[in-house]
C-alpha cells in the first residue's frame, strides 16, 4: 500500500481565480509509516488533510493509492481505503462508545446498517485494543476529550481503512495524554501495518515520535524522516528564527527567554 | 408490540367518543357487521368517525416522521417539519385560494371554492416552495444556509399571505383562518387514500435512508468519508420530508408540535438516537399523540369541536418544556 502524491496543488475553486493555499507537494509514504504534518497556524495543514482524504479534490494534481487516483474510486470504495478522524466535533454525542465505533462499520454493512458477526468482532477488537470495553455503554457527552479523541480512534479504526487521517488529534489533550495517544498512534501503525497522517503543533513530540515529518511552509513543503529534514535545515525554516528557533543538538524547539 | 396496543387502544378511544354519544358495542357493530340496526350510528361511525381516525394516524406518523428527518439533516434539535417553508408556501396557496377571490375574478373563485380545490391549492402551494428549496439546496453547500433560507422563505410567503388577510372581506378571512387551525375530519375516504399513499411513499423512503441517517449522527464530513454522497442524501431527505408534511398540510392544514415533540419524546424515551430504532418510534408515537389530541378537541359528549392545533401545541409545548427541564439539555 502506497501513498502518493506527485505535485499536488491545493486550496479552494473560485469564480476568478483560485485560492491557492499551498502548491507543489510532493509526498510519498507506506503502509507502517506514522507522518506528522507540522506548520504554523492558517499554512493550509486541514485543507491537506482534507484534501489527502478525498474529502475535497485537489486544484491541480493527484492524490494516487498504490498508483490510483483516489478521484475516480466511488465513495463507497474511497470509504474502504480511507478513514478520518476531524476536529469538528460529531453532530450528535448522544451516542454511546458502543453505538459511535459501530458507525465505522458502514461501509460494510447491508442498506439498513444491520452489524453481521464479523462486525461484532471487529468492534469488540477495536473496544479491548484501545482499552475502551468499560466505557463501551456510556454516552459520549460524559467523557473527557481524551477519552472521546481515543473513541473517535477507535470508530476510524473499526472502519478498517489501510490509511487513517487525523486533523489535530492532540488538541485539548494535556502533555501526558499528548504523548500516550502520538505512542497509540505509532503502534497501531506499526502493528497493524496502517499508513496514519496527522496534523499537530505538538512539533518536539512529532520529531522524537514520528517516522516521518511534512514540513508545511509559505514558500515550500519539505518531506522526509525527522533527521534529515534537521540536517538539510527545514525545520529551522518553519518559524520566524527571532521568536524560536531549533536547536539540532536536542532535536527541539526552544527560544530564549529573555528578550 | 406494547406501543402498537397502545395505538390500536388510542384508536377505538377516538372512535368511541365524538360530539354523538354511541354505545361501544355499537360502534364495533357498525364496523365489523354488514347489517345495520341503525343507520344513523353506521353512517357516523363508518364515514365520519372512521375516516377522521385514519387521518389522525397518518398525520400524526407523517408529520413525526418529517420532524426526525430535519432534526437530523439540519443536526438542528428546534427543526421541524415546516423549517423548509413547506407549511408557509402551503398557507400561500390556501390564502390566494380563499382571500384572492377578487383576483381571480368571480367566476374562478367560485368555481374552486370547493374543499378539494383548497387541498388542491395547498399542496401546489407547499411543493412550489419546496422546488425552489430544492433547487437552492443545489446550489448552497452549507446546510446550515439552507435552513436559514427555508425561514426566509417562510417570512415571504407570510408576508404575502397578511397582504392578502388585509384586502380580505370577514367571511373569506374566517375560512383562511379555520383552514390554519387544522382539521383531521371532514375527509372522505378517496382524500384519505391519497394522503395515505403519499404518507407510504415519504415513509418508503425514509426506511430506504435510515443508514444515511445515522451516519449523519456524525457530521457531514464524517458522513461522506463513510462512503455516503452528500448531495444525493440531502435530496431524498428533502423529498420525502416534501410529500410528508406537504401531503399532511395539504389535507390537514398546518398542524403545530407534533412534528417537533416526537421525535425528541421518543429520543428520550428510547434513549438512543439510532433511526433503525427512532423511525418505527415516531409512527407509532406520532400517531398515538394525534389520536388523543384528537379526542380530546372533540370534546365528547359536546357539540363543540375545539381546532386541533391549540390542542397539540397545549400538549407538545409542555412536551418539549418538560424534556428540556427534567434533561436539562436538549439532547440530540
Amino acid at each position: 500500500m502506497q501513498l502518493t502524491l506527485d505535485s499536488i496543488n491545493i486550496g479552494y475553486p473560485q469564480k476568478h481565480e483560485d485560492l491557492v493555499v499551498c502548491e507543489g507537494i510532493q509526498f510519498s509514504a507506506n503502509a507502517g509509516d506514522l507522518v506528522g504534518v507540522i506548520g504554523s497556524n492558517g499554512i493550509g495543514k486541514s485543507t491537506f488533510l482534507r484534501t489527502l482524504a478525498g474529502l475535497q479534490p485537489p486544484l491541480k494534481g493527484a492524490v494516487s493509492l498504490d498508483g490510483k487516483n483516489i478521484a475516480v474510486l466511488s465513495p463507497k470504495d474511497l470509504s474502504r481505503q480511507i478513514s478520518v478522524v476531524l476536529t469538528d466535533p460529531i453532530a450528535t454525542k448522544n451516542l454511546t462508545v458502543r453505538e459511535l465505533i459501530s458507525l465505522g462499520r458502514q461501509p460494510y454493512t447491508n442498506w439498513l446498517g444491520t452489524l453481521s458477526k464479523d462486525d461484532l468482532i471487529k468492534i469488540n477488537q477495536v473496544l479491548s485494543m484501545l482499552q475502551l470495553e468499560d466505557i463501551q455503554n456510556r454516552i459520549c457527552y460524559e467523557l473527557s476529550d481524551g477519552q472521546l479523541q481515543r473513541v473517535m480512534i477507535g470508530r476510524a479504526l473499526a472502519q478498517d481503512t489501510p490509511v487513517i487521517i487525523l486533523d489535530e488529534p492532540t488538541m485539548h489533550l494535556d502533555l501526558v495524554h499528548k504523548v500516550q495517544l502520538l505512542k497509540l498512534l505509532g503502534s497501531i501503525a506499526s502493528e497493524l501495518q496502517k499508513l496514519i497522517v496527522f496534523s499537530t503543533h505538538e512539533i518536539n513530540l512529532a520529531i522524537q515520535l514520528c517516522s516521518h515529518l511534512l514540513v508545511m511552509t509559505k514558500n515550500d513543503t519539505r518531506f522526509g524522516s525527522p533527521d534529515a529534514l534537521i540536517k538539510n535545515d527545514s525545520l529551522q525554516q518553519l518559524f520566524p528564527q527571532k521568536e524560536v528557533y531549533f536547536d539540532p543538538k536536542s532535536k527541539s524547539f526552544t527560544f530564549e527567554a529573555t528578550s | 408490540m406494547f406501543l402498537f396496543l397502545l395505538l390500536c387502544l388510542c384508536f377505538l378511544l377516538n372512535i368511541g367518543l365524538g360530539s354523538v354519544d354511541i354505545p361501544f358495542s355499537d360502534i364495533l357493530k357498525s364496523i365489523f357487521s354488514a347489517e345495520t340496526q341503525d343507520g344513523n350510528t353506521a353512517y357516523i361511525v363508518r364515514n365520519y368517525r372512521l375516516p377522521k381516525a385514519f387521518t389522525a394516524i397518518l398525520v400524526g406518523a407523517g408529520l413525526s416522521l418529517s420532524g426526525l428527518l430535519m432534526q437530523t439533516l439540519f443536526r438542528n434539535p428546534l427543526a421541524g417539519p415546516f423549517v423548509l417553508g413547506i407549511s408557509s408556501g402551503a398557507s400561500l396557496g390556501a390564502a390566494i385560494l380563499l382571500m384572492g377571490g377578487a383576483l381571480l375574478g368571480g367566476a374562478v373563485a367560485t368555481f374552486f371554492s370547493g374543499d378539494i380545490a383548497l387541498t388542491l391549492a395547498a399542496s401546489l402551494g407547499s411543493f412550489l416552495v419546496l422546488a425552489v428549496v430544492v433547487y437552492v439546496a443545489s446550489k448552497v453547500r452549507d446546510t446550515l444556509a439552507l435552513l436559514i433560507i427555508g425561514l426566509m422563505f417562510g417570512s415571504l410567503t407570510a408576508a404575502l399571505v397578511s397582504i392578502l388577510s388585509y384586502f380580505a372581506d370577514s367571511e373569506e378571512l374566517q375560512r383562511f383562518i379555520f383552514w390554519t387551525f387544522g382539521s383531521v375530519g371532514n375527509l372522505s375516504w378517496s382524500q384519505v387514500g391519497i394522503l395515505g399513499i403519499c404518507v407510504i411513499v415519504g415513509v418508503l423512503i425514509s426506511i430506504g435512508l435510515t443508514k444515511t441517517l445515522n451516519s449523519f449522527l456524525l457530521g457531514e464530513q464524517y458522513a461522506i468519508s463513510l462512503g455516503v454522497s452528500i448531495a444525493r442524501s440531502r435530496f431524498w431527505i428533502i423529498i420525502a420530508t416534501g410529500i410528508l408534511a406537504g401531503a399532511v398540510t395539504a389535507f390537514a392544514g398546518p398542524i403545530a408540535f407534533i412534528g417537533l415533540a416526537v421525535p425528541h419524546l421518543c429520543r428520550q424515551l428510547f434513549g438512543s438516537t439510532d433511526h433503525r430504532i427512532l423511525l418505527p418510534a415516531v409512527l407509532l408515537y406520532g400517531p398515538i399523540l394525534l389520536l388523543l389530541c384528537d379526542t380530546v378537541a372533540q370534546m365528547p359528549s359536546s357539540a363543540y369541536v375545539l381546532p386541533i392545533n391549540a390542542i397539540t401545541s397545549l400538549v407538545g409545548a409542555p412536551i418539549v418544556i418538560w424534556l428540556l427541564v427534567r434533561k436539562r439539555k436538549m439532547i440530540f
